[in-house]
């Protein structure tokens, strides 16, 4: 489970006014370029999709009730949820992923390698990559958490420059408990509101305030990671090691007692040349 | 008759040495990259360019050890020689029963084996089907095919090809390379001919066929 003091940001959907501020400071802060625009028909989204130079984006979903005509605009803010069991950091190779003391999952993009384990095991299809023509993929990108701000006693880029308070840094316990308050104070207005990320992978390091149900954000109601991850981690990997070791152990024996068995053949055989025969198959 | 021809007998072909070592190569090269990979001592060390340079040395393994085969099935007369290694019979069975003393201790009770011995086909046999899947996984998880899910799958099979194919091949190596008995063997694949009391002995079915052969030849020329 996440630590009560981990650091966490509050996501509050019904203080969201979609204006994206997040969105270009993320980029910013990250000195990451422009993507080309994309025109997504019928939504304010853009681009598309997250890829490996936008690491957030603001997701516009409309949704149109028929029975009491009226349109609900629906905003969210989609990034890394900074999982407390992170499978990715699991898969991860080589120390790329890692989990912060703060709880968060950190990133080093020297150490990627692109393998692309952690896309394969992300249960929010968090990670993109910059392609490489020969091997597929150079490397991974997704949101840091802004660790360098973070660890510097700054708040994360998105936070910083929401004008609406919608963003909120905080304390893990300090958020869960601020959301259900909100939550129970939109009911009203909100009948399928709810709190996203306490219990999901162990706690993320997102807390939202949902204004209806996950599905219709397109969260996971039960995000969860394949279990071939742990039984590779337990099972396959040792195995691996136990099995390469025996068998080089069992080689090294056959050598020594072989050589052994050998050499005093070849030498009754020499004695005893009259025989003729080579019993040395 | 050369008196090289006396004492040796051919057994390979260039095609065939050309074919097995390119294969060796590409193996190896995609083994050592592989793990560096797969053990976290190893992988612990890899950062972005070596990582990705890594990932290349092995991309450029797994298609020497997937194009060489494809080749010499396209073009060498004997290419269904593989078929070899799925003929069993009860011979096979004895050999097995036989081996442990054989390779430990020595002796003769081994019964008289064809090209390849019932462990050689074994290997064989193991490098056809755990190459193939091996070859596969790896190129779906190369081209990111299917789902995240499905890679996983395809990483899991992967793994597991590569450590029963490696396990295998230590064996082969240390047989050919270090074994008292069979070390001579390694001659065969890098000249393309092998002792002739070695192939009397080892492969006494197959030494036979080629005898018949070499007679039938001599008969012709004289
Ligand atoms: C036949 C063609 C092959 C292809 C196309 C291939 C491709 C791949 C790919 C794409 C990966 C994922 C990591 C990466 O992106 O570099 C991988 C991993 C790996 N490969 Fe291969 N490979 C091949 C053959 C082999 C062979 C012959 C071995 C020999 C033992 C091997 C052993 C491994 C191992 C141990 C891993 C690491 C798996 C892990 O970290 O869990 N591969 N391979
Ligand atoms: S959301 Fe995906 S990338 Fe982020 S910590 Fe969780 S598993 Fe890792
Ligand atoms: S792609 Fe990079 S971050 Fe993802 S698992 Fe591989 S090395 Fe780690
Ligand atoms: S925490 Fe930092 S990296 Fe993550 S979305 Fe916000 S600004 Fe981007």
């Amino acid at each position: 489970m996440a630590k009560k003091r981990d650091k966490v940001i509050l996501v509050d959907t019904t203080l969201c006014t979609g204006c994206k501020a997040c969105q270009i400071a993320c980029k910013e802060w990250h000195n990451l370029p422009a993507t080309e625009f994309e025109h997504v028909p019928g939504t304010y989204q853009n681009p598309a999709d997250r890829n490996a130079n936008t690491l957030m984006l603001m997701k516009f979903i409309e949704q149109y009730d028929k029975s009491t005509d009226t349109m609900d605009w629906i905003f969210w803010k989609d990034q890394c949820m900074h999982c407390t069991d992170a499978p990715c950091v699991e898969v991860c190779p080589s120390e790329a992923l890692f989990t912060h003391e703060d709880g968060f999952v950190g990133f080093n993009q020297e150490s990627c390698i692109g393998c692309t384990y952690c896309s394969k095991v992300c249960p929010f299809d968090i990670p993109r990559f910059e392609t490489d023509t020969l091997t597929g993929s150079k490397y991974m990108n997704k949101c840091d958490f802004c660790q360098d701000r973070v660890t510097n006693g700054e708040v994360p880029a998105c936070v910083r420059t929401c004008p609406t308070n919608c963003l909120e840094f905080d304390t893990w316990q300090n958020a869960v408990d601020k959301a259900y308050k909100r939550v129970e104070e939109i009911k009203d207005q909100y009948p399928n509101a709810n709190v996203y990320g306490d219990t999901e992978m162990g706690g993320l390091h997102y807390i939202y305030v949902l204004t209806d149900k996950p599905e219709t954000y397109g969260l996971p109601v039960e995000p969860k990671t394949d279990d071939l991850v742990s039984f590779r981690r337990d099972v396959v990997k040792p195995a691996t090691k136990l099995l390469m070791g025996a068998t080089a152990a069992g080689l090294l024996t056959n050598f020594i007692v072989a050589s052994a068995n050998y050499g005093k053949e070849e030498q009754e055989t020499n004695d005893d040349t009259a025989n003729g025969d080579d019993k040395n198959e | 008759m050369s008196k090289r021809k006396k004492t040796l007998v051919k057994r390979y072909d260039l095609p065939d040495m050309i074919m097995h070592w390119t294969v060796a190569v590409g193996f190896v090269l995609a083994l050592l990259t592989g793990y560096a990979v797969f053990f976290e001592g190893t992988s612990a060390l890899l950062v972005n360019e070596i990582g990705v340079f890594i990932r290349l040395l092995h991309r450029i393994g797994g298609v020497l050890f997937v194009v060489a085969p494809v080749l010499y099935f396209i073009f060498s007369k004997k290419r269904f020689g593989f078929l070899r290694a799925f003929k069993w019979s009860k011979s096979d069975l004895g050999w097995l029963l036989a081996a442990p003393k054989h390779y430990f201790v020595g002796g003769d009770s081994m019964p008289p084996q064809e090209k390849y011995n019932t462990g050689q086909k074994m290997f064989y046999l193991f490098a056809v089907v755990f190459g193939f899947l091996l070859a596969i996984s790896g190129f779906i998880l190369w081209f990111n095919w299917f789902s995240a899910t499905a890679q996983l799958i395809f990483l899991f099979i992967h793994d597991v090809s590569a450590v029963l194919l490696t396990l295998f091949f230590f064996v082969h190596v240390y047989l050919v390379i270090f074994h008292p008995a069979d070390r001579m063997s390694f001659n065969a694949m890098a000249t393309g001919y092998m002792d002739r009391e070695y192939a009397k002995n080892s492969h006494e079915l197959w030494y036979n066929e080629v005898k018949a052969q070499e007679v039938k030849k001599m008969e012709k020329n004289a």
